[in-house]
């Protein structure tokens, strides 16, 4: 996807705003590729993908009303996107919506006083990261939960996103230390 | 580096999606042709649109690259065959005349001389080996300046 003119994308989400199905059409006929790619990415699976397309975009038209900063459509429509492939892929069990164990092996390096053994259940240590994950920057928690919960690979993730891996790292470096904290300050 | 892979939805199947979701949201269809979306789509993306400006910016510097070859008094000099000979080292325009400093060693500065378009000839005030002077009205002129062998460059001073 060529670089998109933010400005115009508002344009036409004001022009959607007000009813006008041909500017709809419009902001479609820019993102749809790039939607497609995640969520192909991210399902591992052309048809669920398409599914996943249809459902995000379903939600954009019936909400476009309330975006209050148009030129951020693109960014908004991304995290409809991340938000229906997450649940898209926990009803397909394919990610078990189970932490990847490196991930809480990632965390502990980060936060060493506390111990998972020490824990009231293993359970509850995952549904605490999980917690602190939804606290994330959004790029950082889609790099985490596209690493950790669904298991895929780095160039993956930077195919889905359409940035670098080393972006991709960065973000999960950055992820990391964020837990970190996150679960300091719970624990506190 | 392992090649990124991108998947691509085929544009047919895209079309018949968007018409799914406007039922789904029980909105009008789209009027204009999805194609036609397509392309404004692609035409309004900030490459092309740096594009278009680039080529714009390019066909103004094509249309406007004769003008710096443009002679800013509009003097020039013909016959290069002998041109070597003579060398203009400058020449300046002013309102009321027009001065010319040649070199050259086999010049013959008391000969030359100016005619007007209707055939008038024009003397030169002072001509000398420093500087030659003609009186300019604003016409053009075509100078000749003789050598001492008998070739004679013309020079062409134009409105």
């Amino acid at each position: 996807m060529a670089e998109l003119n933010h400005s115009y994308i508002g344009q036409l989400v004001l022009q959607s705003q007000s009813g006008d199905s041909d500017a709809f059409a419009e902001l479609y006929a820019v993102t749809y590729q790039h939607t497609y790619n995640y969520a192909v990415h991210y399902l591992r699976d052309a048809d669920l993908a398409q599914d996943a397309l249809q459902e995000t975009y379903i939600l954009a038209l019936r909400n476009i009303a309330g975006i209050k900063e148009p030129s951020l459509f693109v960014a908004w429509l991304n995290q409809i996107c991340f938000r229906v492939c997450f649940d898209m892929s926990r009803k397909n069990s394919l990610g078990q919506g189970e932490v990847n164990p490196e991930l809480m092996e990632l965390v502990h390096d980060e936060y060493p006083e506390h111990n998972p053994e020490d824990s009231v259940a293993q359970t509850d240590e995952a549904e605490r990261v999980k917690e602190a994950v939804a606290q994330l920057p959004f790029n950082e928690q889609q790099v985490v939960v596209m690493r950790y919960y669904n298991d895929m690979k780095l160039e993956d993730i930077a195919a889905a996103l359409r940035v670098s891996r080393s972006s991709v790292k960065r973000y999960l470096i950055s992820a990391r230390e964020s837990l970190a904290q996150i679960l300091r300050k719970g624990e506190k | 580096m392992p090649r990124r892979k991108i998947y691509n939805m085929d544009r047919k199947a895209a079309n018949k999606m968007l018409q799914n979701i406007f039922e789904a949201c029980e909105q009008q269809p789209n009027a204009t042709s999805f194609d036609t979306i397509l392309f404004r789509s692609i035409a309004n993306t900030t490459l092309v649109r740096t594009c278009k400006w680039i080529a714009i910016v390019m066909l103004f510097l094509t249309i406007a690259s004769p003008l710096a070859f443009k002679n800013e008094t509009g003097f020039s000099v013909g016959d290069m065959s002998i041109k070597s000979q003579v060398t203009v080292v400058s020449h300046n325009l002013y309102d009321d005349r027009f001065e010319l400093v040649l070199s050259g060693t086999n010049i013959d500065y008391l000969g030359i001389y100016c005619k007007k378009n209707d055939g008038s000839v024009v003397m030169p005030t002072r001509s000398d080996s420093e500087i030659v002077i003609i009186p300019y009205d604003g016409e053009a002129l075509n100078i000749f300046i003789t050598c001492t062998d008998g070739r004679v460059v013309q020079a062409l001073l134009s409105q």
